[in-house]
């Protein structure tokens, strides 16, 4: 019903406020929230921590998914090693996307308030942890008339191509999970099993952007010492989709749309433009 | 709005105990401020051109400002007890955390010492060039945006009550045609941003582009378009994008537009550009970013972790 409503609307606003820097956008969605304390958040003291007992002050307030008791930590799986001019440090597990990672924005102080995968997953794509109402594509498409396509190839292959053609430049590419991993080893009823995992995490997540006016080869934001919290400048789900409403030309707070008897945004009442991951022009 | 300025020039003065210590200065001291707590309402020029000064005051002009003061006396200067009011109907900022008693002070003692403004002259760096155009400029021709409306092609503001244009020959497709490029003079005071991506027009399609003065963002790849094309481009000089990939173009040609001094982005790949060609253009254009090759791959500047990352079994 949102949508039929939606799409009858969408002659009303299909003008942005602000020249955009987005006319389209690529939502690369990592389902099932890929960690990233093996991609690209590297904490040396987690690996000094690897085995033992996760100290209480980490686990006081928190809320598992699984994990049981006091699990142990778990260090980084992987080798990490500085890539491009901005000498990034990326993860050997991303052996492509390193030749690009002076296009792309990383947002390191992503944070949520959904723990299970299906309503973390609503919340990033509505701004909702609840069915009901339109997603992030939709409210682009209201606000802008334009058609989004379906595009499968490898990230990487994807940023080159756009690079390449000159597409980069007004095309936003963002890339991420519906929540984080915690930097200690699942335990899921007490006991651990036959594969190593780490349990959900609301605190702290990863994601990047690249294209449609984002910085380039720049970091946003820090994580504590293990990758738990957000410690600088954290970026909410709200936030980055006002970000993104604000990069494709419209204004988060003035983007509204009736239903059920009031006024909703994409980010409801929250969400700030965080101007410091846009380029300036 | 009005009221509420009467009101705050009834307030009275609440840190009329302040001392003052050393010279203020406007353009040093107290701008600061106004740009990070007052600029949002009252002096920000939007991006269609439009100057937004709430309750008539622009804090970027001097003259604005001094409708709001008494030189001398802070306590009688609406533009210092609408900072100190305690009244949430009438201070200012509405929005955010009040200033601080630093700031405050600052803004009694500028008014307490004259309220001078000597020194200060407007910025004017802070316009994007998209302001720039958008001064001064008329109102679309009603025809000719109906004439490539029917057309098929988009026509667009650039930005909501934005007078400046975009036009996109996309959804045309196969319809394209050389002469579909006729009427853009008729939006030559509008038009900044022209996509002819994958359109059927020839170098002769161009001629009426090379009017198009205001054009920012042009898209030539996958056309027709040769190095006789290019001299009509030559002459925008406001371009600072320019997409020629799968053209073919040559070094002849991109040697004419080493004219476009605010070119900030050439796209040649897949042209019949050469490495030398490329390193010519550069050197007329050393801000320019000219992409023609398949990205490459950087090397690892620094070995962070060499110990192998502990594995469970």
């Amino acid at each position: 019903m949102a949508l039929n409503n939606m799409i009858a609307e969408e002659k009303s606003s299909a003008i942005p406020r602000y020249p955009a820097t987005a006319k389209k956008v690529i939502f690369l969605h990592m389902a099932g929230a890929p960690s990233q304390l093996e991609l690209l958040d590297y904490k040396p003291l987690l690996k000094e921590m690897d085995g033992k007992p996760c100290p209480q002050s980490y686990l006081e307030g928190k809320k598992l998914a699984f994990a049981k008791g006091t699990p142990d930590m778990l260090g980084p799986q992987h080798t990490f090693i500085n890539y491009g001019e901005s000498g990034t440090i990326v993860s050997d597990r991303l052996p492509y996307f390193q030749s690009l990672i002076d296009e792309v924005t990383l947002i390191k102080s992503m944070h949520t308030d959904q723990f299970n995968h299906a309503p973390a997953q609503l919340m990033m794509h509505i701004g909702f942890a609840r069915l009901g109402r339109p997603s992030i594509g939709y409210w682009m498409t209201y606000g802008f008339a334009d058609k989004c396509r379906d595009v499968d190839k490898p990230m990487t292959a994807l940023l080159k191509d756009l690079k390449t053609r000159g597409m980069l430049d007004d095309t936003l590419v963002v890339w991420g999970g519906e929540f984080g991993r915690t930097p200690l080893r699942e335990n899921r009823g007490g006991k651990y099993g036959k594969w190593v995992g780490r349990d959900h995490s609301l605190g702290a997540f990863i994601m990047w952007m690249a294209g449609g006016g984002a910085q380039k080869g720049f970091s946003y934001g820090e994580t504590d010492e293990v990758g738990y919290n957000v410690a600088e400048n954290p970026v909410s789900i709200h936030d980055l989709q006002a970000t993104m409403q604000h990069m494709m030309g419209f204004n988060h707070e003035k983007l509204t749309y009736y239903f059920q008897g009031r006024d909703y945004r994409l980010a409801d009442v929250g969400g700030h433009v965080k101007k410091d991951l846009l380029l300036l022009s | 709005m009005t009221k509420k300025w009467m009101k705050g020039i009834a307030a009275g003065s609440i840190l009329l105990s302040a001392t003052l210590q050393g010279a203020v200065d406007f353009t040093k001291d107290v701008m600061p401020i106004l740009e990070e707590r007052c600029l949002k309402c009252h002096g920000h020029i939007k991006e269609s051109g439009k100057v937004v000064d709430k309750g008539n005051l622009d804090i970027t002009k001097p003259e604005s400002i001094k409708e709001f003061l008494k030189a001398g006396h802070p306590g009688d200067s609406s533009f210092y007890n609408l900072v100190v009011s305690d009244d949430e109907d009438e201070y200012m900022p509405p929005k955010g955390d009040r200033l601080t008693d630093k700031q405050k002070k600052v803004i009694h003692d500028w008014i307490k010492q004259g309220a001078s403004f000597d020194g200060y002259t407007k910025k004017e760096k802070g316009e994007s060039l998209l302001q720039k155009l958008a001064k001064e400029t008329p109102v679309p021709n009603a025809a000719a945006v109906a004439h490539f409306e029917q057309m098929g092609a988009l026509v667009l503001p650039l930005a909501m009550k934005s007078p400046l244009l975009q036009i996109n020959f996309k959804p045309l497709g196969s319809e394209s045609n050389p002469e579909m490029t006729k009427r853009l003079v008729e939006l030559k005071e509008n038009l900044v941003w022209l996509n002819l991506s994958r359109a059927k027009i020839n170098d002769a399609s161009l001629s009426p582009v090379g009017e198009l003065k205001k054009l920012t963002r042009l898209h030539l790849d996958n056309t027709a378009v040769t190095d006789a094309g290019l001299s009509s481009v030559a002459s925008l000089s406001s371009l600072e994008y320019l997409n020629l990939y799968n053209t073919a173009v040559t070094d002849a040609g991109i040697a004419k537009l080493s004219s476009l001094k605010n070119l900030k982005k050439l796209f040649l790949w897949q042209s019949k550009v050469s490495a030398a060609g490329v390193e010519k253009l550069q050197k007329a254009l050393p801000g320019a970013y000219i992409h023609f090759q398949t990205a490459t791959m950087p090397k690892p500047t620094k070995q962070e972790d060499k110990n192998a990352p502990v594995k469970k079994k």
